[in-house]
């Protein structure tokens, strides 16, 4: 099976906007230590498959991205950069082929120890591959 | 010689209208979708003190002959971070139930309801034991 997160990651490091707000620093499931703001984190949520009489059809994989910047603009601007290329975005995203994406910005919290925000968007990926 | 089929709806419309929803037969209808959700909200929860995974039910907002309102989920104060993370402990990794149950499950919710409302429609067929 594919990994969405590390086609996800793929994509991001594809697109010229993404790259331009995060500069490479989307990484999947852990973060770095001492790595720079802003930046993001890749979870894999869920993932929903559906058969036919061959074998694997259609599957969707739900995928939520943190954003994290001690900036609240920077914040807001970054998780807005992400949601923009990703939402209805349908084609290549790494080795995975999508339909169209699904993407919101769901939560938005300050963090009070490293005195950060953090935004969370939920990224619907569906595909056959 | 051709088989013949002949297809005769008149019970079943006949059937369909006489099913008045009302606001109790509404919510028998949702509580079947209300019960596959908290039963795979229970299944996937991670489990310590069980506090959240006893936690998890259907909270009826409001109900109508028309709507029925149910917000399923857990209710311990600390289950939003189970499923999204802590904010101090960006690393902490995440177990998420709520939104895999709502993601995963949504095909089976829609399946029971249906199964729900057909079990009414076919309580009043003609003939059937009332």
């Amino acid at each position: 099976m594919i990994d969405p997160k590390t086609a996800l990651i793929s994509f991001c490091n594809a697109t010229e906007t993404i790259v331009a707000a995060f500069a490479h620093r989307i990484t999947p499931d852990i973060i770095p230590d001492g790595q720079a703001y802003p930046f993001a984190r890749i979870k894999l949520v869920g993932s929903e498959q559906a058969y036919h009489m061959n074998g694997e059809g259609y599957k969707k994989h739900l995928l939520q991205i943190d954003v994290y910047s001690p900036d609240q603009t920077v914040a807001n601007t970054s998780a807005e950069v992400l949601r923009f290329a990703l939402s209805g975005y349908k084609g290549v995203m790494g080795d995975l082929t999508t339909g169209r994406v699904s993407a919101k910005i769901v939560q938005s919290n300050w963090n009070t120890t490293a005195r950060d925000f953090w935004r969370i968007i939920e990224v619907e990926i569906p595909t056959n591959d | 010689m051709k088989p013949g089929l002949v297809v005769d709806a008149s019970s079943f419309k006949k059937a369909l209208a006489d099913v008045e929803l009302n606001s109790p037969m509404l919510l028998q209808i949702e509580g079947a979708g209300a019960s596959v959700l908290v039963n795979g909200m229970r299944r996937r929860v991670p489990v310590d003190t069980a506090a959240t995974k006893t936690s998890v039910m259907s909270h009826i907002v409001s109900n109508s002959a028309l709507l029925v309102v149910d917000d399923v989920g857990p209710e311990t104060d600390y289950a939003p971070f189970i499923e999204y993370g802590i904010p101090e402990k960006p690393n902490y990794p995440i177990q998420p139930f709520v939104r895999p149950t709502a993601f995963e499950d949504f095909a089976k919710v829609i399946n029971a309801i249906g199964y729900s409302f057909a079990q009414l429609v076919i309580s009043r067929w003609p003939g059937a034991s009332k």
